[in-house]
């Protein structure tokens, strides 16, 4: 019997498998620091905005972040999606696809990717509505806090666990004409030279970052700034979504206790060992170590690709210049992004 | 030595008034610090804490007058401001203005309001408080909240609150009674919020208990546990590893699910309460939040 309510649209996204950590991830918390909550956000803020100008949303909408691979998930109900970060084997259903395809799953489908050949994240963009509570305007979930995410108490997603969404109306009610348009899309992607240039750098196990001197930096001699730069470090396994420590020389400061001061993202803290801890998106609000520098946006979304064991070595820059490469590229995507909502939401 | 290339500039630092500059330390952040110029007239006789340096307090005091000043400025800007000890971390959004503009704005607020931030004003500030009055035209930038004031049990004992109360009175050299009153006698000044969530620091402690951390931190501190750690006191809002001194323990829920949210340049006091009344009042807690479902 026909029921006498419309049906209900909204379809559940199941999680098979999990690798390391997923996590839905926006541009994070923007005025909870104040009170101790952190930031949080994509760790590579690059990837995560490209999945979402490929489909052509907004570049902050939330997107499952893949940590480590070997993921799987079941849709129930038709969706576009695009997957873009990291080098894995991806597939819809058993058939190989690519990253940076726009994929049109249907109800039952199972997308998995495999084990990582290069890079560690994967963003998994969705042209749908998702439900999950807001902690602070933002899907984020932060585990130490106990904050945010689909429980609202900052556990990262499991195996089992289903998230309702609501799949945004494309302008193609025809499915073959859809496919058609995709085909096209996905034949030729339309990236911009700089963003396949960041692809190809982000892959790459040593790295070169860009810092700028700021904080505590007159706190070393020219001497120490000189070899910090010129000494090649590796990622310790102990790196994670808070910080990414580093092995190597030591770099000692004098002053190794100061007031506690707030700590922006990107901030290379120099603690009593001297091995540089890089803060990242997950990092706690405030702390008392020195810091030397600020690794820019762009070098940070690099370091997001980054697995322990790769290593890295420090350039100087300074912000007016790292902003405009930051900028460089959010235009290119901004662009990419209302080219293709054109194309297929308008 | 000299060298006729030098590999580093200092960043630059650019002056908005007698006491404070800004620094660029992000592609989207400036953060607000103290300087003073060398040869400005500083009445130093009252407002040193120590001889040859401004006190944290009167630093602290500064910084939160430059939050207000902020937030009352209501720029569109201006993301968010974190507050702590003696710096102003300010997030700004560049979309619709650069940096240079945010900074040009920055600079004329705070000569605009530079009678804000001298040391004459806050020295007049703190002797209206000492004597327990404050000015008639106190403006909004100067405006003080009346203290929180945390109740705090200083005897329980058990496996569920453990203590360090044996240590304070070994390194301090004074019995439990007199550790318990003069932590409890203090009025403390949030110097800044985070480690976790709403976790503040308060200062300063009075330096008959001062005390180093721990020489091997607790994998486990109770939520509630009212600690204490060199010139520092804390409560911790929530069950997480710590390396200060417990000296008591709060009923009273600072959580996320807790009506007590601090901020940078509030004050605090703890009341000292009987076993009997701390019992009650976590009972009470434990009903809240059973009622709001979050279990007890």
């Amino acid at each position: 019997m026909q029921s006498a309510w419309p049906q209900k649209e909204v379809m559940v996204l199941k999680i098979k498998q999990i690798g390391l950590l997923a996590n839905f991830v926006d541009s994070g918390r923007k005025t909870k620091q104040s009170e101790g909550y952190s930031q949080s956000g994509p760790i590579d803020s690059v990837h995560f905005a490209l999945a979402n100008a490929l489909l052509g949303l907004p570049l902050e909408s939330p997107a499952l972040e893949v940590l480590g691979g070997r993921f799987s998930c079941t849709f129930e109900n038709a969706c576009l999606i695009c997957v873009s970060g990291a080098k894995a084997e991806l597939k819809l259903n058993n058939v190989i696809v690519n990253n940076n395809m726009v994929l049109q799953v249907e109800a039952g489908d199972e997308l998995s990717i495999g084990e990582l050949d290069a890079g560690l994240s994967h963003y998994i963009g969705f042209a749908a509505r998702f439900d999950i509570p807001l902690f602070a305007d933002s899907v984020c979930a932060v585990a130490r806090e106990g904050s945010g995410g689909l429980r609202g108490d900052g556990s990262p997603l499991r195996a089992g666990d289903g998230i309702g969404y609501t799949a945004l109306k494309t302008r193609y009610p025809d499915s073959q004409n859809l496919k058609h348009v995709l085909n096209q899309h996905n034949a030729d992607i339309d990236i911009s030279t700089n963003l396949q240039a960041f692809e190809s750098y982000t892959l790459l196990t040593h790295k070169s970052i860009r810092m700028n001197l700021s904080y505590q930096a007159s706190l070393f001699s020219e001497q120490q700034l000189a070899q910090f730069c010129l000494n090649t470090y590796k990622i310790s396994a102990q790196s994670d979504r808070m910080g990414m420590r580093l092995k190597g020389d030591s770099i000692l400061c004098e002053k190794k206790v100061l007031s506690s001061q707030a700590i922006v993202l990107g901030a290379v803290q120099i603690p009593g060992d001297g091995q540089a801890i890089i803060m990242r998106q997950d990092r706690q609000t405030i702390g008392g170590y020195p810091i030397i520098g600020v690794v820019d946006v762009l070098s940070l979304a690099i370091l997001g690709q980054a697995n322990p064991g790769d290593t890295l070595q420090f350039s100087l820059s300074d912000f007016e210049h790292s902003r405009q490469q930051t900028l460089l590229v959010v235009n290119e995507l901004t662009q990419l992004a209302h080219k293709r909502a054109k194309t297929f939401f308008a | 030595m000299n060298t006729p290339f030098s590999f580093y500039s200092p960043p630059l630092l650019i002056k908005l008034n007698e006491t404070l500059s800004l620094e660029r330390v992000g592609e989207r952040n400036i953060r607000i610090i103290f300087s003073v110029n060398r040869d400005s007239k500083i009445n130093y006789q009252t407002l040193l804490g120590a001889p040859g340096e401004v006190s944290l307090s009167i630093k602290n005091k500064l910084m939160v007058k430059a939050k207000n000043l902020l937030e009352e400025s209501q720029f569109d800007w201006l993301t968010e401001a974190v507050l702590a000890y003696e710096t102003l971390l300010i997030f700004f959004d560049d979309s619709s203005i650069d940096y240079y503009l945010i900074v040009n704005t920055l600079v004329d607020l705070f000569s605009k309001h530079r009678e804000t931030f001298t040391f004459s004003n806050i020295d007049n500030q703190l002797n209206a408080e000492h004597l327990g009055e404050m000015t008639s035209e106190v403006s909004s930038i100067n405006k003080q909240k009346p203290p929180h004031v945390i109740p705090v049990c200083y005897c329980l004992e058990g496996d569920k609150y453990p203590h360090d109360r044996a240590e304070i009175a070994n390194h301090s050299g004074l019995n439990a009674k007199s550790i318990s009153d003069i932590h409890a006698t203090g009025v403390y000044q949030v110097f800044a919020v985070g480690f976790m969530p709403n976790f503040a620091y308060l200062g300063e402690l009075d330096k008959q208990i001062h005390i180093p951390r721990l020489s091997e931190p607790r994998r486990k501190v109770p939520a509630g546990a009212v600690a204490i750690a060199d010139g520092q006191t804390a409560i911790y809002p929530r069950v997480s590893p710590g390396g200060w001194h417990i000296i008591g323990y709060t009923p009273i829920d600072l959580s996320q699910h807790g009506d007590i949210k601090f901020a940078g340049g509030e004050q605090v006091t703890f009341k000292a309460i009987s076993e009997a009344d701390f019992h009650a009042t976590d009972l009470h807690a434990k009903c809240v939040a059973a009622e709001r479902g979050d279990g007890a």
